[in-house]
């Protein structure tokens, strides 16, 4: 029997590796792993202030930060039984959106396209495709700049509070923003476009998607969780639904409903919200539900557009309505509180206990990476088990399966919790 | 010149600043070559560096090897961000007890050994920092200037607050928050005062700084020992 590994996949956030036993060369079984070095974020943030945690959930992932910080700020809401005010959800949900449209770009240019045209990174491609990498860039650009705008950093947002935002935002803060997003529209639909047309391998993975759902638009940061097995749950519900199991030898945590993998990420949110996403969005692809893991990229370049034109609407309307912060301080008496918010690749969970005092005593996070591991490895062995292949090429598919998901490694602060 | 950018333990998010260069980096390619960077491109480089960046503190045996060996593979080394100049916000493990930690993320039996997350500069030699969390890229496009150019690169000697003052913000500390501002390298343009939020010290410490006398501020608006202490060794653990 042969081996053939992939000691370091590329091309994603973090260190994961794959390991394929092969008959001669037909592949036999395939298994993935990950060897991020630990780093404690649960054990870091006990002990916390409660006004501490958005800002160090934050550094629990450079790429998924936003979503961390506004994800974690809500959960010690909930501890304290404050619901963020209508304003102060609007402000967040632009940040969300930019910081959604940025991951997506890096991931569908940068990460994935390279292995359409095939080339080893979107560097290499750029001699050839000029036009489109520096388009890449310009619409990274663009939605880093919005983040700065509310989060006051592109990487690790410092205006992120639980109960409000640090500052306040006015008519030109919200010009600045819907300038960007205008700046970068027509490119948004064509990226759309391009993941729509590419020819995505067929490695279809029947299984439960589990995305937010509310019965209107593509939400974020509100609504229950669901299955489009129709299973429907609230947040505070999750371990009652979700069960984490160690498969030995593998050290990794993973995530079952009902017995099985399931998948979480863009792909999951447009099968169970698709008919919310907007007509333009709509008009370039609207072939859900697909099961296919490859068309998880063609969804990103959708939602995108989606959330760049549900941005522009949003600012609009906060033209006239200037948040400004609250003077009040939450108020803690000793209490639970969980969110479940989409990060870009899919549910993230964040669960607190704060005591009286303010001080956080219990934590516990999982990451969309964690949920979808199970659902990766299922990828990898219905896409390769079975077939032929040279060595090579059998790494680029691998590698392919796993990109698909555009995991997020280090986010995993909790996957190998034993 | 060729460069590479490794990531060790951390939250990747100096080389998705990196990244955030954006159309910089097609202006230096012109003059550099990005050998190696697993986040960016497919395959290894093989040979030496001019130039490695490294991002992260090593927390595994394993870690501390590949830093090892990119030391003697490249003619420079840059630390990049505060989790590869001091060990950054995952640092905090030696304040809880690295034990206590590890029990609270793997249960008792922990599957890996692993290291108290540390400044490179505790295994390696640095040629140069850059702080922040995460760092700033304009000092990241003067670095790399100073270095192709072979010039001097010089890390900033002043405080945050100076920066602060310039841009003419109210003093969040006189407001009685637990702004890190005084005993916090500048450079980064007060950015978090600027929004409204107090330093938190994520550039870490610069010579001639006053502990004495801010702690002493602190004490006066109330804050215990404590929580000084936490705040001093939030992203450095600068009161061991």
């Amino acid at each position: 029997m042969k081996k053939v590994d992939v000691p370091l996949v590329t091309r994603v956030e973090g260190h994961g590796h794959v390991n394929i036993r092969m008959d001669g060369n037909r592949v036999r079984d395939v298994s993935f792993g990950i060897h991020e070095g630990p780093r404690y974020f649960e054990g870091i943030l006990v002990g916390r202030r409660w006004d501490e945690i958005p800002e160090l959930a934050a550094r629990i992932c450079g790429i998924c930060t936003v979503i961390h910080s506004v994800g974690s700020a809500m959960a010690i809401e909930d501890s304290a039984g404050f619901s963020p005010p209508e304003e102060l959800d609007k402000i967040r949900r632009l940040l969300t959106y930019s910081a959604h449209i940025q991951s997506h770009v890096l991931h569908l240019y940068f990460l994935t396209w390279p292995d359409y045209v095939g080339k080893q990174s979107a560097l290499h491609a750029y001699p050839e495709y000029k036009e489109l990498v520096r388009s890449a860039f310009r619409m990274k650009e663009k939605s880093n700049e919005m983040t700065e705008i509310i989060g006051g950093r592109m990487v690790h947002p410092c205006t992120v509070l639980p109960g409000k935002m640090t500052k306040s935002f006015e008519k030109k803060d919200m010009k600045a923003y819907t300038d960007r997003m205008r700046s970068i529209l027509n490119e948004l639909r064509f990226t759309a476009e391009v993941f729509a047309d590419l020819e995505y391998p067929d490695v279809e993975v029947p299984s439960e998607h589990l995305a937010l759902y509310g019965g209107k638009n593509v939400p974020l940061l509100h609504g229950e969780l669901k299955c489009t097995g129709g299973l429907s749950f609230p947040a505070r519900k999750y371990t009652g639904h979700i069960e984490e199991r160690v498969v030995p030898p593998n050290t990794t945590k993973r995530s079952y409903i009902k017995d099985k993998g399931f998948m979480v990420g863009a792909l999951p949110r447009l099968n169970i919200n698709h008919k919310h996403l907007r007509k333009e969005a709509r008009e370039i692809w609207d072939s859900f539900p697909s099961f296919n893991i490859h068309h998880n990229n063609l969804a990103q370049g959708l939602e995108s557009y989606h959330y760049a034109l549900e941005a522009i609407d949003m600012a609009e309307e906060l033209m006239e309505r200037p948040y400004v912060p609250s003077k009040e301080n939450l108020v803690f008496d000793g209490g639970e509180g969980v969110s479940a918010v989409e990060a870009p690749r899919g549910i993230l969970i964040h669960h607190y206990r704060v005591g009286k005092s303010g001080k956080v005593e219990y934590a516990n996070i999982i990451t969309p990476t964690a949920f979808n591991f199970e659902h990766v490895e299922m990828a990898l062995k219905k896409g390769l088990n079975g077939k032929e292949f040279d060595e090579n090429l059998l790494r680029f598919e691998a590698e392919r399966i796993i990109r698909a998901y555009d995991p997020c490694i280090s986010c995993s602060a909790h996957i190998v919790r034993v | 010149m060729k460069i590479g950018i490794f990531s060790l333990s951390s939250c990747s998010g100096c080389q998705i600043e990196f990244l955030n260069l954006e159309s910089h980096i097609l202006d230096l390619l012109s003059i550099l070559e990005i050998s190696e960077a697993q986040i960016l491109m497919t395959g290894n480089h093989d040979g030496d560096f001019d130039i490695v960046f490294i991002e992260g503190s090593p927390t595994t045996e394993h870690e501390v090897e590949l830093l090892r060996s990119l030391r003697k593979r490249s003619g420079l080394l840059v630390a990049l961000g505060t989790c590869a100049c001091y060990g950054g916000v995952q640092r905090m493990v030696e304040e809880n007890g690295i034990k206590h930690a590890v029990r609270m993320q793997y249960g008792e039996s922990s599957p890996v050994a692993s290291l108290i997350p540390r400044g490179i500069f505790e295994y390696v030699n640095v040629d140069a920092k850059l702080y922040g969390c995460p760092f700033e890229r304009k000092e990241l496009l003067e670095l790399v200037k100073a270095l192709v150019m072979d010039m001097e690169y010089r890390d900033r000697d002043y405080s945050v607050c100076t920066e602060c003052v310039l841009r003419e913000n109210d003093c969040l500390l006189e407001r009685g928050e637990p702004c890190m501002g005084p005993v916090t390298r500048g450079g980064c343009a007060a950015r978090c005062p600027s929004n409204g939020m107090h330093c938190t010290g994520c550039r870490g410490e610069y010579p001639d700084m006053n502990v004495e006398s801010h702690v002493r501020i602190l004490k006066s608006a109330g804050y215990s020992d404590e929580e000084i202490r936490a705040l001093y060794n939030k992203y450095a653990r600068r009161m061991p």
